[in-house]
């Protein structure tokens, strides 16, 4: 059981810049799939190597993300805070986690599972496509984040996203 | 002016849009323009507001960013059949590079407020283009992903 109810739930997401793209009905529609999940300091939510279970919305609290490289290295790629889409690429490609995501404290996360996800990917009603543009965005985040990344470890110019 | 019609068929010509019915491209062609620039035409430039996404049905465009020097740098092309200009418009930014043609191009305009329109009424054709965008933008990730990965790997034999 967690703390959080479908009310609090539809609040919480209405308030993410992430998910202005969704309407009143949108976000309801959207907190009627999401499954709200508790994780406490240290637990593992997705574990790299495993088969994807969805995209999560991590709602309170906060995660980092670790890697472990094929060097054999663990290396911390992120720490996300509230209002962070997680999860998402595994899910869309159907592949296995490429990293893991661990709580570094109290947590609440919204899950939507795989079947309830693909729906909202393969749908075109402005539901789906609401929902498209929040995944969109998240993936244009996390390609901001790597390019930063790797031109800090490169000394590479910022190559732009158009 | 290019007609309704004409927009619809080269909308129907691009793989972007496959699938789509000759009704539903219409209906698409209705909101949009196609700008036919020679070469050397800027399609938008670094940090100005970001108002339509474009899908670039022939020709070649470059892309160059400015540094703080002033001086252009060459970072990359948009190809026949590529979206691109989706990202200033989602994230009401501005512009982070300056697009070119490269030689005789032809674009399909699509005005951000029109985008928006046509996501509120569910349209396929946003469908179309947003699967594009989403494909493309994970293709990159997951090329940004394993480059990082190898120069973490570096990084690793180097500290040794």
């Amino acid at each position: 059981m967690t703390r959080m109810t479908r009310e609090d739930l539809h609040g919480a997401l209405k308030k993410l810049v992430l998910f202005n793209a969704l309407d009143d009905r949108g976000l309801s529609a959207l907190s009627a799939i999401v499954r709200l999940e508790e994780y406490q300091g240290s637990d593992t939510i997705i574990q790299q190597g495993s088969p994807a279970n969805g995209v999560y919305i991590l709602l309170e609290g906060s995660i980092k993300i670790t890697m472990k490289t094929t060097a054999g290295a663990i290396v911390v790629l992120d720490e996300l805070s509230p209002g962070n889409v997680f999860g998402t690429l595994a899910a869309i490609d159907r592949k296995q986690r490429g990293a893991n995501c661990i709580a570094t404290s109290s947590v609440i996360v919204g899950r939507i599972a795989m079947l309830d996800f693909q729906d909202l990917m393969y749908g075109s009603s402005a539901l789906a496509l609401g929902f498209q543009i929040v995944i969109l965005r998240s993936i244009f985040q996390e390609l901001r984040k790597t390019n930063s990344q790797l031109s800090e470890l490169s000394a590479l110019p910022h190559l732009p996203i158009v | 002016m290019v007609g309704v019609s004409t927009i619809a068929e080269s909308i129907l010509d691009n793989p972007v849009f496959v699938g789509l019915s000759k009704t539903e491209a219409e209906e698409l062609a209705s909101h949009c323009d196609i700008l036919v620039l020679p070469a050397g035409r800027a399609v938008f430039e670094q940090g100005s507001s970001s108002q339509s996404i474009f899908v670039l049905f022939k020709g070649v465009l470059n892309v160059s960013v400015r540094d703080m020097a002033g001086k252009e740098h060459l970072v990359g092309n948009i190809q026949k059949g590529d979206v691109f200009g989706e990202m200033g418009v989602l994230e009401a930014q501005t512009r982070s590079a300056t697009t070119i043609t490269a030689e005789d191009s032809v674009l399909l305009r699509i005005p951000g407020t029109s985008f928006t329109m046509m996501v509120k009424q569910g349209h396929p054709a946003i469908h179309r283009l947003l699967q594009w965008a989403i494909r493309k933008s994970c293709h990159r990730l997951r090329d940004l992903d394993g480059r990082l990965d190898v120069l973490f790997a570096q990084d690793k034999n180097t500290s040794k």
